[in-house]
């Protein structure tokens, strides 16, 4: 196995090829950025200012990591905004996260919800794609498949709640290394939405039956709102990220670092099963895309970058999953 | 840029982030790229990116929709007629 000598992809992820100067595709044939038009800020606060009437003009997307953690933060002390803050439970929130979920927006005085659906289903769901056959390589590159399926539900359920409260603006804290976008601030057609997620919806409920399909966005619904689509807003995208910084700046708000997760999540223990079960499968590491995109971006180092990578599985969370796992699916 | 030399990156681009040592020139040019898993809904977003970024045509929107991105040919046709109408970007 080859492993880029610039960033850390290796020649066992499908799309990765390594030339003779050691250089990957993607370092060896980086684009020249022509730099992003700023000018999200006036369009943003316009946004907010005519949604005045609404109860929020902002929801976001809050795991209790510190990515979003510090995305809750920003949009506070930046926007004159009425912000909801929704967490998608998948039933393995470290206990941690779920204090810092309360202590953060209790200090930063923002609404707060936490949905959670039952733990049999979601396992199930969970077990059923974990070998990541369902979906496409570019995604498997990017994230393992519990986290792709669990990303994709969070979408599903966010745009859900943005759509019927009227809340004009979605928010997602996703880092520089996790979407490569021109455009922070972005308003999808309600049909290029649901083509995202057409293939695994359709997937779970053929396997399942219809009692998932409420999980997923239905397509009458869509279209009846597709005056109502949401802006989606990155506000990573356009800040220098520094993890260091991040965290020391969260700490202020009461924000604790969970103990039994592994390297590259600050909430969930399930990263450790779906990380053990992608380099077992795959052979790379499921983050390695990530974090090779925020070395190319200069937002971390190699060096750091490998120890995060290092990190795969906390060995005690990674065991309790694959009971819960066992105990339910067998 | 000409729109062959457009083409030309379209593909290094391709050949690059989504096809996995597959020929561009072998795709079925109709075919759905999110369906036959090639391009998920980040790789719309990225394949965006590189269009203003990398070509200099500004996407809008309300252009970001799968009559315009869901196939090889869909995309030909979008930027010959962005360049036409000389929507020039950021």
């Amino acid at each position: 196995m080859q492993v880029c000598k610039k960033c850390l992809l290796n020649d066992n992820m499908p799309s990765v090829r390594i030339n003779e100067d050691g250089l990957c595709n993607l370092c060896s044939t980086q684009y020249e950025s022509r730099g992003i038009v700023n000018n999200n800020e006036e369009e943003i606060s316009s946004l907010i200012k005519a949604n005045r009437e609404e109860k929020y003009q902002i929801i976001l997307a809050y795991s209790g990591g510190k990515d979003s953690t510090y995305s809750l933060k920003m949009i506070k002390e930046r926007y004159d905004a009425s912000i909801l803050a929704v967490t998608f439970d998948n039933g393995f929130l470290s206990d941690t996260c779920l204090k810092n979920i309360r202590t953060v927006t209790d200090n930063l005085d923002v609404d707060s919800i936490i949905i959670k659906y039952p733990a049999k289903k979601i396992i199930r769901a969970f077990k059923y794609i974990e070998d990541g056959k369902f979906f496409p390589r570019q995604s498997m590159e990017r994230a393992s498949a519990i986290c792709n399926m669990c990303i994709m539900l969070i979408k599903n359920l966010i745009y859900y709640e943005a759509i019927i409260r009227r809340i004009p603006i979605i928010c997602f804290g996703w880092t520089p290394g996790q979407v490569m976008t021109s455009k922070p601030l972005i308003k999808l057609n309600y049909t290029m939405v649901l083509k995202g997620f057409e293939n695994i919806k359709n997937i779970i409920t053929s396997r399942f039956g219809a009692r998932y399909e409420k999980y997923f966005l239905d397509d009458a619904f869509m279209r009846e709102n597709e005056a109502n689509m949401p802006y989606l807003y990155y506000p990573f995208v356009k800040n220098n990220y520094k993890e260091d910084s991040v965290i020391e700046e969260i700490k202020e708000i009461g924000w604790i670092p969970p103990q039994n997760t592994d390297g590259n999540s600050s909430n969930c223990l399930l990263n450790s099963y779906a990380n053990q079960c992608h380099v077992s499968k795959f052979g790379y590491h499921p983050y390695a895309f990530e974090i090779s995109n925020l070395i190319r971006e200069g937002y971390l180092t190699r060096e750091e970058g490998l120890t995060k990578i290092g990190n795969v599985a906390n060995p005690c969370s990674y065991k309790m999953i694959c009971e819960q796992f066992e105990k339910i699916t067998g | 840029m000409n729109i062959q030399a457009v083409n030309e990156k379209l593909k290094e681009f391709f050949e690059n982030n989504f096809l996995y040592g597959e020929s561009f020139d072998d795709i079925n040019g109709d075919e759905s790229l999110i369906d036959k898993g090639y391009v998920d809904s980040i790789g719309i977003i990225s394949l965006v990116a590189f269009i203003e970024n990398a070509i200099g045509i500004k996407v809008y929107d309300s252009e970001i929709v799968p009559e315009n991105f869901d196939s090889i040919n869909s995309i030909y046709a979008y930027l010959k007629k962005k360049m036409n109408t000389q929507d020039k970007a950021v």
